[in-house]
């Protein structure tokens, strides 16, 4: 049913198709738009239009980047020994927020999930060991999601690293900071107890 | 554990509807195609967070309507529980006690019921895949984590099957692509096949009781896990191991088939009836029995294991079953529980002494 003009319409149906959008909040945000002065609604344009143009992926680690190669990878004091590999640029702003991790990253692009035809030829396994054959690293640290797609990723890529003599460690998972016990299911609680440290 | 009421909105063919129930006997009389079967479809729901019969939800929405609700009243043991599960076409959401549980798999289970229906039957005389669904309904009624650990199997499964699909475009890769899936499904799968392996030994002596109460014979039940691999002594670590050396040697046997043909998703249950294959070689009669045996040792098990007795819930079975046989099944399937039965005439004077008898007719029910 059409209670709108076709412009507007159109502008609902394009913010309906963004990520976590349902039709309501889509037409919420359109409602708010169009309320909005005529500067701002062209600045937020631009804003679109430029990241579109200026924003791409770093050429070392494939993470968002504006220019040629990104700010952690152009950074001298970061440690270049340790390489961090995640699914998604999102995963690395993640570890950044920690402040955990001072090494530098590889960004994938996605897990291997052969149900949706990612194998791992569709993701940067090539260019991550043309990095590693150039020298200098000694850990790879799997940093790929705790389900299944991601748990097999990092399998597969033990393999392929291994025979370069590069250790590689998998981030724990377990019981999150904060949390309650009694609440954690037995896989979860299993894990824990398999990665239990001396106090 | 006892269902004190029910509260349907757009569900199936009632648009409105409040109920209380009995804690003994619960008798839904009514013409067919009223709206019988559909109320304890909905008390299965609330446990499974599915349907018994209808594999897709949107069959559950009453027609022309966004969204449907249950809600049921629940007393276990101490605690009283409020479960609230509306489901449409923007998902589902569920609510425990006026409060929205996130992940609506944890609701699953709570409350705990047997579903005696008819086409129980080809459990005995279906494909293995009926009897599969048998034992995974089985480990749902124990709580959310043993269902989750069959979703996780299934999920890997699909992944790895995708692999064997098209193996040969990985041509040398092969290996290094199948292998990373190997360790989880072995550990899922070990975990499936260990449940289902200590199930059955229980249920079949419980199945065997049953038979020979009902039918008074001497014939003797068996009913006995059948794995694609050697499962061994049942503890979930040599398991594992036993599926993993499975699942190498079958290398060339899953290319073959394009498919993984090691693991629980290829099991099947082996019911014999004084030594003859109760699939195929006993009276349909008999079949019939054994599948409601085997519904009574699904009861009896669950009590078993968690302490908590489920609410029997039996869809149009007495009408199958001659007179003598009616009382005797009565008698076991509510035993010492709360049952909800459906019955197009009025079953035995027995089974409406105690409880509260319902009259439905087009969507509405009176209490008679």
């Amino acid at each position: 049913m059409t209670y709108y003009s076709g412009t507007l319409e159109n502008l609902i149906e394009r913010l309906c198709g963004l990520p976590g959008i349902g039709p309501k909040s889509a037409q919420r945000i359109a409602l708010y738009l169009l309320s909005l002065p005529r500067d701002e609604a062209v600045e937020l344009a631009k804003s679109i239009v430029d990241v579109k143009d200026r924003v791409r992926f770093c050429a070392t680690c494939f993470n968002i980047s504006e220019g040629e190669v990104c700010g952690i990878c152009s950074d001298e004091r970061r440690d270049t020994s340790v390489i961090c590999v995640v699914e998604e640029p999102r995963d690395v702003i993640a570890i950044e927020r920690s402040g955990a991790f001072r090494g530098r990253y590889h960004v994938l692009g996605g897990a291997i999930s052969p149900i949706d035809g990612v194998g791992p030829d569709e993701l940067r396994f090539t260019e991550l060991m043309a990095r590693l054959r150039g020298g200098g690293v000694s850990e790879i640290v799997a940093a790929t999601n705790p389900n299944a797609e991601g748990e097999a990723t990092a399998l597969y890529m033990a393999q392929l690293v291994r025979p370069l003599g590069i250790k590689v460690t998998r981030i724990a998972s377990g019981l999150p900071v904060g949390g309650d016990l009694e609440y954690a299911d037995e896989i979860t609680l299993g894990r824990a107890m398999e990665g239990r440290q001396e106090l | 554990m006892i269902i004190t009421g029910l509260e349907l909105k757009n569900f199936r063919n009632y648009s409105h509807l409040e109920l209380e129930f009995s804690p003994d006997n619960n008798v839904v009389l009514g013409r067919n195609a009223q709206g019988k079967s559909n109320l304890l479809e909905a008390v299965y729901f609330l446990s499974h967070l599915r349907s018994n019969r209808a594999p897709r939800m949107r069959d559950l929405v009453l027609e022309g309507r966004e969204r449907a609700s249950v809600r049921g009243f629940i007393i276990d043991g101490e605690t009283r529980l409020n479960i609230h599960v509306s489901f449409g076409r923007q998902g589902k959401s569920v609510e425990v006690n006026g409060q929205k549980e996130g992940a609506p798999s944890r609701v699953r289970g709570l409350l705990k019921c047997v579903m005696f229906a008819p086409d129980d039957l080809y459990i005995i005389k279906g494909d293995p895949a009926r009897r599969r669904e048998f034992l995974d309904e089985t480990a749902e009624g124990l709580g959310p984590l043993a269902a989750k650990r069959v979703l996780q199997y299934k999920h890997v499964l699909r992944q790895r099957n995708a692999v064997l699909r098209s193996w040969e475009e990985h041509g040398a890769a092969l290996a290094s692509v199948i292998e990373p899936w190997n360790d989880a499904l072995v550990k899922a799968g070990a975990a499936v096949v260990a449940r289902r392996a200590g199930m059955l030994p229980v249920m079949e002596s419980r199945v065997d009781e049953a038979y020979r109460l009902i039918s008074g014979g001497e014939s003797e039940v068996r009913v006995r896990y059948r794995g694609t691999f050697e499962a061994g002594s049942g503890d979930e670590g040599e398991i594992e191991e036993q599926m993993r050396r499975a699942l190498e040697a079958s290398g060339n046997e899953e290319k073959r088939a394009r498919t993984t043909v090691v693991g629980p998703h290829r099991d099947d249950i082996e019911i014999t009836l004084g030594g003859r294959e109760a699939r195929f070689s006993v009276s349909q009669g008999e079949q019939r029995t054994l599948a409601f045996c085997l519904r009574v040792a699904q009861g009896r098990y669950l009590e078993g294991e968690t302490g908590k007795t489920p609410v029997t819930l039996l869809d149009d079975v007495l009408s199958e079953l001659d007179i003598d046989r009616r009382e005797k099944v009565l008698e076991l399937s509510g035993k010492g529980s709360q049952a909800i039965l459906t019955a197009t005439d009025a079953p035995l004077d027995a089974g409406e002494a105690k409880g509260k008898v319902f009259m439905v007719q087009r969507g509405k029910v009176t209490v008679v």
